[in-house]
C-alpha cells in the first residue's frame, strides 16, 4: 500500500511536480532522520537527510522502481551518513579532542545513554544495529543498503555486540565495583 | 535468562525509543523547507543524462588519448633525440639540419609540426647557469 503510494508519487515527481515529492518528504522524514542520527549523531542527522533528498530529486530520473523509494533512500541516507561520521571522527582526530564521556549507564537512573553508546562503535556497525534492531532487516537487506555482503553484515553486528557487551554488563552494578 | 540477554535486551529497547524520538524540525517543515530549495534552484524535472552528453564526453575522451599517444610517441633508434620524432612519410619538412641546439620538432600529424624552443634564464646565459 505505502509503496504503492510512493510508486505515483515519485512518478509525479518525475513529471516535475515538487508537490508530489514534498509528500514523499513529509512521508519519510522521521524515519531517515532516526536512521541518520543513529548513525552520523543528533547534529548531523537532519542535514544528511535534507542532502540526500535534494540528490535524490536530481536523480529521480535514475531510480529504476518507483515503488522502492524508500529503499533507495535508506541506502543513499546510510551510506551519507557512514561518510559523514567517519569525516566527523577524523576531524575530531586532527583536533585532539578528549575521548566520548564514560558511556556506562547511570546506575541511578537506571537508564541507557544509548548515544554515547553508539558512540564507542564504528559508523558501520552502527547502521548494522540500527537496521536490525529498528527496521528489523534481514543481514541481505543491510547488506543492500549498506553495499557490503552478509556476512560481512553479521561479522559487523558480532563486534558491535562484543564492544557494547562490557559496558552494558556494568550497568546493573553500584559505581564502586566497577 | 541468561547474564548477558537483559542488557542487549535494554539496548535494542534503547535504540528503539532513539527511533521513535521526534526529530527536530517537522517532516511537514522539512518537506516545506526542501520544496524551497528546488524551487530555488529552478523547477526543472529530474532526467536521466542525455545521450548526447554521454557521446560528447567518449569521444572528447577517445581524441584526448589518440593525442596523447601520437605526441608521446618516441623516436626510433638512432634517430635525433633533439628532434623528438621523425617526419611522417610524405611530410614536406625535415628536422634533420634544420634544428638549432635546444629546438624540438614533434608531428602532431602527417601536415602538423610542432616546433619548440628551449633556452636557458636570461641571468644563465653569460656564465653558463654556474655562480
Amino acid at each position: 500500500m505505502g509503496n504503492q503510494d510512493d510508486e505515483v508519487l515519485v512518478r509525479a515527481a518525475r513529471a516535475g511536480k515538487t508537490e508530489a515529492f514534498s509528500a514523499l518528504v513529509e512521508r519519510h522524514w522521521s524515519r531517515l532522520v532516526a536512521l541518520a542520527r543513529a548513525i552520523a549523531g543528533e547534529g548531523e542527522a537532519e542535514d544528511v537527510v535534507q542532502d540526500c533528498l535534494l540528490t535524490a530529486w536530481r536523480r529521480l530520473g535514475s531510480l529504476r522502481e518507483p515503488a522502492a523509494f524508500l529503499a533507495w533512500m535508506q541506502r543513499s541516507v546510510t551510506r551519507a551518513s557512514v561518510r559523514r561520521a567517519r569525516w566527523r571522527a577524523l576531524r575530531l582526530s586532527l583536533g585532539s579532542v578528549a575521548e566520548p564521556r564514560d558511556p556506562r549507564p547511570d546506575p541511578a537512573s537506571g537508564s541507557i545513554l544509548v548515544e554515547l553508546l553508539l558512540a564507542r562503535l564504528a559508523p558501520r556497525q552502527r547502521a548494522v544495529m540500527h537496521l536490525t534492531v529498528v527496521e528489523e532487516m534481514s543481514d541481505s537487506e543491510i547488506g543492500a543498503r549498506l553495499g557490503i555482503g552478509a556476512a560481512s553484515v553479521r561479522s559487523h553486528r558480532r563486534r558491535a555486540r562484543a564492544r557494547l557487551g562490557p559496558l552494558l554488563r556494568d550497568a546493573g552494578r553500584p559505581a564502586g565495583t566497577r | 535468562m541468561a547474564d548477558h540477554e537483559e542488557p542487549m535486551e535494554r539496548l535494542e529497547e534503547a535504540l528503539r525509543e532513539l527511533a521513535a524520538r521526534p526529530p527536530a524540525v517537522t517532516p511537514a517543515a522539512a518537506a516545506r523547507e526542501i520544496a524551497a530549495r528546488i524551487e530555488g534552484r529552478g523547477r526543472r524535472t529530474p532526467r536521466l543524462r542525455p545521450a548526447w552528453a554521454w557521446t560528447a564526453a567518449t569521444v572528447l575522451v577517445t581524441g584526448g588519448i589518440a593525442l596523447l599517444l601520437r605526441v608521446g610517441d618516441t623516436p626510433p633508434a638512432g634517430s635525433d633525440p633533439v628532434a623528438g620524432a621523425r617526419a611522417p612519410a610524405g611530410a614536406g619538412l625535415s628536422p634533420a639540419g634544420t634544428l638549432a641546439d635546444g629546438e624540438v620538432l614533434i608531428w602532431l600529424d602527417a601536415e602538423t609540426p610542432l616546433y619548440m624552443s628551449f633556452a636557458p634564464p636570461a641571468g644563465a646565459r653569460d656564465d653558463g647557469g654556474g655562480s
